[in-house]
């Protein structure tokens, strides 16, 4: 009997690791609690029959009531109050607290690291978010996935404070369905004390004597937009052939790498075990104020640039209060507060004045607009993402 | 299942919560995956409902094959330092330590769980870094001229692998060790084997179905691995699981990730069926079970 | 007569318990020699020195003449049939007699000689496959028995081998033991807390009490001739009188007076002088008890039979002398004396045992 428990337990072990990776597109949380409920009353069951013998109705009754309970006690948040699905370390210390009191109103909310976690919670339909901060492509998806709210320009008068470049961008024409919170780009950050010269281009990456000293991001778009800036073409191409071409260059490159590295590569900076990683200019920013030896490139060649938005989902419980929330974080004052907590770049052209002068005359925060002349957005490829897919996993399998 | 279910009625089969669970926790996960693995990617990330065997035929090209190689390999290598490790640290709490301390080594086994995997990977880093603990005072003392490449290599992988799955492996060798009679060992020596001689063909023999045990407690998790092989490894040299995790979160090829998993699943299950089988035959002759 | 195995000062503690206490004890080849004593009396202990799986603190082991004192159980040509066995449980009957010769190293051909000799020898042909969990107790007994002998041993030791058994059982397996020993001539060294096994089997016994040997003598010598209160005790004898020794009475016949008051002839008085005190001793059956006395004894009481247990083939009685003195006599169950009737009881003075202190 042990010996069945035993590779009972370690059947379920397995289980539980496979389901690690099932999770993210198919399990709604609420199925997972109501799964879990009934996991632990059959498990224990299942022990207590084995140890005393329980009549099998008594079990047979307990798993329907475990079921009945479970189905009704799928949460149902109905407050008024606002909830908001959000990237970890995207807000100030007073932006909910000024905001709460301003309109006597509660605030919860969630973080997130990827921008498929929000698309995962969405389509499982279950969540009651009011506004989520998507990437620009991920705009472009839910949008497509019918999981948007079209806004009340209307009640958004602060819109106007948005410098027009970063409106009307092709993921979201017309800006129907978002307005962008904060944008970025993806160069590269350096130490000027290790790589003399003057940087303004992907090559460097490229250069064997830094061999072991450079990361890039762990992240098949980013690693093909830097190939494919250096070689010429567009970051969204969908030809094999330039593929190909990047994949070559990518290939060349892995041996000088150091690691793939999208979570900490702004601290291997600073520690020094890194002297070039690819990366997001916020994280580089950040370093950038800790070490004045740490410098930001956006190449000439170009690169991505990248908007996170303000959008409000389709069945969101609060769109009212959601609106008020968005035209509230435009306002000058507290867009200043976001870019002094945040280190990001703001879109609001009304708030810069407000904005603390290191951080005005950081070149990774504010760049001087001529350089962002050859930033791309990242588009969702289609049916090309196999082809780019198939090309990392050859990058990363050799 | 057994002759006993396949001629009992769906009445016996919705009534036994055993069969429950193993429907809701086990089969009907690996149903879902299997179904969705025969269809095909959406042009935008969902799942469009058109069946075929591409998946598979993805999942067999040279590029993947060198990744189920390395995995393989990786995992039957940590596998093997796990148990070189494990079982004398196992010989030694079960049989050589005083019986007051026991539970205490057991628990030493066991505290690195306390502590979230992730933050105990993240210890290594700042150890084993180029810039790191280690480097800084080989370079310090002068024992090297240049610091080493600790970090971001197989090695450094492999070694965190060891690390994570070592008590998995010492628990089972522990709980086969404490049943063995000491006096097969001495029988044994009385008939002429050289306590080396003895422990090959008795220790070893007797405590089979802990190595089976714990062989398949380091292995399979090991084969599953994306944490390790992303952190340590700096995702230069990715596991298998790397890329399911790429596949779901990324690329967003849940059908291409679901026919990875499922094979995935089915090697292990393969194995699993396998190591109880022997496993099984080997409680037979002791008449022991763990 | 050849020594097989020598102990000399032979003592092993435990955290300041002495286990044994400096032995002296030499087995001749071929000899049947039972360790013989209570549980803790350090037989065990004793034996597992000879076999090497403990190292005496003092004293040396000797086999064959040589000094095997510190050698490890694998480096001496002695084996052990061990209390319970001990057969690998993963090997068969045939993988658990090759055992020992497999670590020789012996060819092929040879081990399967051996083993086949040795199954002959246990009579467990066609067995060989078996294992040790598929085994009856017996069974078990007899394949550890060829385990051991496969290897050739100088020196066979048995802890307890019947212990495991059941009554009838052992009984089969002690005559069978016995003969198996005549046949190979080997020395056996047997450990055993049971008096009767020990009788049965033993050439000579060996009976130890606290670490220490008793007594040392032929299995009718311990019985009918204990040297010590502790070996007449252990081995059946439950009449004692403390006695002083008063002088010598006719036909050359000691005079004892015991304390309760009663005087006692025997035929010798040991290393007794007049007016030394010693523990006198007698058999049950050696007592006789009403009309199985058909003529007058050296020592013959009056008393009371006050308790009568009847065993089967036996009858013992316990008898209550004038002095408040209770005799025990044991005799062929036969109609006889009832409870609470008047009876004369008495013994020879041949029968009577002085015996030393232990």
């Amino acid at each position: 009997m042990r010996h069945k428990i035993l590779a009972f337990i370690l059947v379920c072990l397995v289980v539980a690791r496979r389901l690690d990776f099932a999770s993210p597109g198919l399990a709604a949380t609420i199925a997972w609690i109501v799964v879990g409920a009934f996991a632990c009353v059959v498990g224990a069951l299942v022990l207590a029959r084995i140890l005393v013998r329980v009549p099998r109705w008594v079990g047979v009754c307990l798993c329907a009531l475990v079921l009945i309970l479970g189905a009704k006690s799928v949460p149902h948040r109905q407050e008024s109050k606002l909830n908001l699905y959000i990237w970890s370390a995207y807000l100030a210390p007073d932006t909910l607290p000024e905001f709460e009191k301003r309109h006597g109103v509660k605030v919860s909310f969630d973080t997130y690291d990827s921008n498929e976690a929000i698309l995962a919670k969405l389509q499982a339909g279950n969540v009651d978010y009011d506004l989520v901060v998507p990437s620009d492509y991920m705009v472009e998806i839910l949008i497509r996935e019918n999981l948007l709210a079209e806004l009340d320009k209307g009640a958004l008068k602060n819109l106007k404070n948005i410098d027009p470049a970063f409106l009307d961008k092709p993921y979201d024409p017309g800006n129907r369905y978002s307005v962008p919170y904060f944008w970025g780009t993806t160069g590269f950050g350096y130490r000027k004390d290790k790589v003399p010269g003057v940087i303004d281009s992907w090559k460097v990456l490229w250069d064997p004597k830094y061999r072991d000293r450079i990361t890039m991001l762990d992240d098949m778009r980013e690693n093909f937009s830097a190939a494919l800036h250096s070689l010429g073409y567009s970051s969204n191409t969908t030809s094999t052939a330039e593929i190909q071409q990047a994949k070559e260059l990518l290939m060349k490159q892995k041996p000088l790498l150091k690691s793939y590295n999208s979570g900490n590569f702004h601290e291997m900076l600073l520690s020094g075990d890194a002297w070039l990683v690819q990366g997001f200019n916020g994280q580089v920013a950040k370093a950038m104020k800790e070490n004045p030896n740490i410098g930001y490139c956006l190449p000439k060649e170009g690169c991505t640039i990248s908007f996170d938005n303000l959008c409000i989902p389709r069945n969101a419980p609060h769109r009212e209060l959601a609106l008020l929330f968005m035209d509230y974080v435009m306002e000058a004052e507290v867009a200043a507060k976001l870019v002094n907590a945040c280190y990001y770049s703001t879109p609001n052209r009304e708030c810069v004045p407000q904005v603390s002068a290191h951080i005005r005359e950081n070149s990774a925060i504010f760049p001087a607009r001529e350089n962002l002349a050859h930033t791309e957005l990242i588009h969702d490829v289609g049916r090309a993402v196999e082809a780019y897919d198939a090309a990392w996993t050859e990058i990363k399998s050799r | 299942m057994s002759q006993r279910h396949s001629r009992s009625s769906w009445k016996a089969a919705l009534l036994d919560p055993a069969l429950g669970w193993l429907l809701a926790f086990f089969l009907a996960p690996i149903a879902v995956m299997l179904v969705i693995s025969f269809a095909r990617r959406g042009t935008y990330g969902g799942i469009e409902w058109v069946f075929g065997v591409g998946n598979y035929v993805r999942a067999l090209a040279p590029d993947y094959l060198t990744i189920y190689v390395r995995t393989v390999l990786m995992a039957a290598a940590t596998t093997l330092i796990c148990l070189v490790m494990a079982y004398p640290a196992a010989y030694y709490i079960a049989l050589k330590a005083d019986p007051k301390w026991r539970s205490f080594y057991l628990l030493l086994a066991v505290v690195p769980f306390w502590t979230s995997f992730l933050i105990r990977t993240y210890a290594w880093i700042l150890l084993l870094r180029t810039e790191g603990l280690i480097n800084t005072m080989l370079v310090g003392m002068g024992l090297v001229s240049e610091p080493l490449k600790l970090l971001y290599c197989d090695s450094a992988v492999l070694m965190g692998l060891v690390y994570g799955e070592l008590p998995f492996m010492i628990l089972p060798l522990y709980s086969a060790l404490s049943r063995l009679d000491t006096g097969l060992l001495e029988a044994a020596e009385d008939l002429g084997a050289s306590p080396a001689q003895a422990f090959w063909t008795v220790t070893v023999p007797l405590t089979l179905p802990g190595i089976i045990v714990g062989t398949v407690f380091v292995f399979i998790p090991s084969l599953g691995a994306f944490v390790t092989p992303d952190l340590l490894g700096g995702s230069k040299s990715i596991m298998i699981g790397n890329r399911v995790q790429d596949l779901f979160a990324s690329v967003r090829d849940q059908p291409f990730g679901a026919a990875i998993s499922f094979l995935l699943t089915l090697i292990v299950l393969t194995m699993l069926v396998g190591a109880m089988r022997v496993k099984g035959r080997t409680d037979s002759l002791h008449g022991s079970t763990i | 007569m050849t020594a097989s195995v020598e102990l000399a000062g032979v003592s092993k503690r435990y955290q300041d318990q002495l286990i044994t206490d400096s032995i002296d004890l030499v087995v001749a080849k071929g000899e049947f020699l039972t360790l013989l004593g209570p549980s803790g009396c350090g037989k065990t202990t004793t034996l597992r020195m000879i076999g090497g799986f403990e190292v005496p603190d003092e004293g040396t082991v000797r086999i064959n003449g040589e000094d095997v004192t510190s050698l490890a159980p694998y480096q001496r040509r002695v084996n052990t049939v061990f209390q319970h066995y001990a057969l690998f449980p993963h090997l068969t009957v045939f993988e658990n007699i090759a055992y020992g010769l497999r670590r020789k190293g012996a060819a092929a051909e040879r081990i399967r000689e051996k083993v086949a000799r040795g199954l002959d020898l246990i009579q467990m042909r066609g067995m060989e496959k078996k294992l040790p969990a598929q085994l009856s107790g017996g069974q078990k007994q007899r394949v550890a028995m060829a385990r051991a002998l496969a290897c050739d041993p100088e020196v066979l030791l048995l802890d307890e081998p019947m212990s495991a058994l059941d009554v009838k059982l052992r009984k089969e397996m002690q005559v069978e033991l016995k003969h198996l020993q005549r046949e190979l001539g080997l020395t056996f060294i047997f450990v055993t807390h049971d008096q009767e096994e020990a009788l049965v089997m033993s050439d000579r016994i060996a009976v130890m009490n606290r670490g220490r040997l008793e007594h040392v003598g032929s299995a009718e010598e311990v019985y009918e001739r204990p040297r010590t209160e502790f070996v007449a005790d252990f081995l059946g004898v439950k009449n004692f009188f403390r006695g002083r020794l008063e002088g010598v009475a006719g036909e050359g016949r000691h005079r004892w007076l015991t304390e309760s008051g009663l005087t006692i002839l025997s035929d010798t008085a040991g290393s007794a002088r007049p007016g030394d005190t010693r523990q006198l001793g007698v058999r049950p059956e050696k007592v006789y008890c009403g009309e199985e006395m058909s003529r007058p004894m050296s020592n013959q009481f009056a008393g009371t039979v006050d308790d009568l247990l009847y065993t089967g083939p036996t009858t013992s009685r316990r008898v209550t002398l004038a002095g408040g003195t209770a005799l025990e006599a044991l005799s062929p169950s036969r109609p006889g004396a009832l409870a609470g009737s008047e009876v004369q009881v008495g013994f020879d003075s041949k029968n009577v045992l002085v015996l030393e202190a232990s």
